[in-house]
């Protein structure tokens, strides 16, 4: 039996996808900083152990093509990356490193009547 | 086997949905202004009319959200001009959403605050459907996306780098 003592630690972060870029120029100045302090904070981070303000969470019934391998699906990550929760950004998450995909404005709506 | 969604079909069928969201909208202030002094009961009606096809509208959503996703549909060249469309369409929704809830408060009638309740949680279901479709748009993007190959960091100061880059690039 192997045991996975490192879990899932964040040993790498790539922005290196041209969908990500083009929201990240769109976030505004006040958001990308607020946003890049959060990415720099996932650094040697275990995906498991992440503050719950982040809000990070697989998505349910999204699995993305592989980094590596497009025919292979990958599990597709969310987090909050300002505190106000308004703003998220997805990434999938393979050989120890946090590949970005997309970023922008979530908004959110009360349930309730 | 599923029958696969052409592409303009996927785009012509959400601008048509688009403008059914709108127009549903639109009625609301139309039954509220016209209504709401004359006859309790028929803007009763009229608001669970509403409700049902903001709930249809969501079901769709959330359909068409799946079905693109589960074909990994190449949405590229359509995203630029179809997000900022659901932005407003969320935005109509939200005006809907907001006088109702003001509307609400005042109502006695029990049969019309009951469909005004429902109402407000078929916007809040459309709101968050269209919101959904919006980031699965999103996301089918990234499945296109090509790769740059260099913007890559492995410590805190490489990474601070790269946004400097990506900074400086935009």
């Amino acid at each position: 039996m192997t045991v996975d003592l490192e879990g899932k630690v964040v040993r790498g972060v790539d922005l290196g996808n041209t969908a990500f870029l083009n929201c990240w120029k769109d976030l505004p100045g006040n958001i990308q900083d607020e946003a890049r302090d959060v990415i720099r904070s996932l650094l040697f981070m275990s995906l498991d152990q992440a503050p719950k303000k982040l809000h990070l969470h697989p998505l349910t019934n999204r699995k993305a093509p592989s980094v590596f391998d497009a025919t292979k699906k990958v599990a597709v990550w969310s987090i909050h990356i300002t505190a106000d929760d308004k703003y998220k950004a997805s990434f999938t998450y393979e050989d120890g490193t946090l590949f970005f995909r997309t970023c922008g404005k979530h908004d959110d709506v009360d349930k309730s009547p | 086997m599923p029958a696969t969604l052409a592409y303009g079909t996927v785009i012509d069928l959400t601008d048509r949905r688009i403008r059914t969201v709108n127009r549903g909208a639109n009625l609301e202030g139309l039954l509220h202004r016209f209504l709401s002094s004359v006859h309790s009961g028929l803007l009763a009606k009229m608001t669970d009319i509403l409700s049902s096809r903001f709930t249809d509208d969501a079901i769709w959503f959330r359909g068409v959200s799946q079905k693109l996703w589960d074909e990994n549909a190449d949405m590229r060249s359509v995203s630029q001009d179809l997000i900022p469309k659901l932005e407003k369409i969320k935005k109509s929704v939200l005006v809907v959403r907001q006088t109702v809830l003001v509307d609400i408060k005042k109502t006695k009638n029990k049969s019309l605050k009951d469909a005004q309740s429902r109402l407000i949680v078929s916007t809040a279901e459309l709101f968050e459907s269209i919101e959904d479709f919006k980031w699965t748009i999103k996301e089918l993007e990234a499945n296109y996306g090509a790769r740059v190959r260099k913007l890559h960091a492995d410590n805190p100061e490489s990474l601070d780098e790269l946004f400097q880059v990506i900074q400086d690039a935009s």
